[in-house]
């Protein structure tokens, strides 16, 4: 037996469904066993609207899930398809014909190195990952190789669900103080490009920093971190 | 390009088997997932409320990232109201007497069109061009 909010272990039993009829959408960190559905996550016990159950648990390793987007590094670009590492167990692929504006003649320019934002349109566990940086119309909306001169770093990956959960204030707080462009990619990584070095830095310690921060003291902590930058520099 | 397209269309359901060139599955009956009124999903974004869309600008770093963000957020609260029954029901009246028109007869349409264009004229200041409006076309010779 275990509430919702509370801690839950790999082998617990979870049984108290808020309704009784009914699908149930089961996410991260459960598993069924025949009819009974048992956690294989150590971590706490969420609930949302109908009916959706998972477990938030603290998490490092990616594991690739279609139409998430995530942040890559291209290691091969050679050829047709892209070798591209976006911190699963296995590197993705994408097609040199995946990006807004790329014909058969006119290649996008990618390099070894260079950071792309796509989405996965195949995960599988078995089956190497295929990205994409076009939607079906054909558009980027966003995706596509990131700009120079920005820093990308790596959070757990509950941290990157945070920062792009719509109640959590922390980068409207910190896009407040600052004029900056950032990335929460769902594979945990994060990408922040803004005017100077110095600021990029002080934005990934303050988002990495607010990892276990309720959104009620963010302001403050915010606060904090933006009066100590500029106070520094002049 | 197309192949991915109708891909994205038609396997909406994960929970279903599917066999196609990329991903292989054992052709057996599914026993587990008879009658189970259990989903299972591997993505947080069907789980939490996340943005599907992780790319963010502030104060005009990069304001073609700002712009898509704006955009998709109108349209979310576009689609939001262009549910509401008030509004559907506001279109179908004009739609209602935009085909009342069509069913009444023409001698008697034109007689009401006259009424409201004379009122009009009366009201409005730029009466000669409705009265333009209304002559009747002739035939013209072509010049030579």
């Amino acid at each position: 037996m275990c509430d919702i909010g509370d801690i839950v272990l790999p082998g617990d039993k979870i049984d108290n469904f808020v309704q009784s009829k009914g699908k149930v959408l089961l996410g991260p960190g459960l598993q069924r066993d025949g009819e009974e559905v048992i956690a294989v996550r150590p971590g706490i016990f969420k609930y949302r609207e109908p009916n959706i159950y998972w477990i938030e648990s603290h998490q490092k390793r990616y594991v690739p899930s279609k139409d998430e987007d995530v942040i890559g590094v291209v290691t091969n670009a050679k050829g047709e398809l892209f070798k591209v590492d976006i911190g699963s167990s296995e590197q993705a692929s994408l097609s040199y014909l995946n990006f807004e504006g790329a014909t058969k003649r006119n290649r996008p320019d990618v390099k070894n190195g260079d950071l792309v934002y796509a989405k996965l349109s195949i995960a599988d566990k078995h089956a190497e990952c295929e990205l994409t940086c076009v939607d079906r119309d054909g558009k980027s909306k966003g995706k596509g190789c990131l700009p120079d001169g920005g820093f990308m770093f790596q959070v757990p990956l509950h941290l990157a669900h945070k920062l792009r959960h719509p109640d959590c204030p922390l980068l409207k707080y910190i896009g407040k103080e600052t004029a900056m462009e950032v990335i929460a990619a769902m594979n945990g990584r994060v990408w922040i490009k803004s005017r100077s070095a110095r600021e990029t830095i002080a934005i990934a310690n303050a988002i990495s920093a607010a990892e276990f921060l309720n959104y009620d003291k963010m302001k403050d902590f915010v606060d904090n971190f933006m009066n100590e930058l500029y106070l520094g520099s002049s | 390009m197309k192949r991915t397209a109708d891909e994205e269309n038609s396997d909406d359901d994960n929970s279903k088997a599917l066999i196609d060139d990329e991903h292989w599955v054992l052709d057996l009956p599914d026993l587990l997932e008879r009658n189970s009124r259990y989903v299972i999903k591997d993505s947080m974004l069907s789980c939490d409320v996340l943005s599907s869309y992780g790319r963010m600008s502030f104060k005009g770093f990069n304001p073609e990232i700002e712009r898509l963000r704006n955009e998709s957020e109108t349209q979310e609260v576009e689609e939001q109201y262009d549910s509401e029954d008030v509004e559907f029901a506001e279109s179908m009246t004009s739609l209602s007497s935009n085909l009342k028109k069509k069913f009444e007869k023409t001698r008697r349409r034109k007689k009401k069109e006259e009424t409201v264009s004379n009122e009009n004229s009366d009201n409005n200041t730029n009466s000669p061009q409705v009265v333009k409006k209304k002559k009747k076309k002739k035939f013209l010779k072509p010049k030579e």
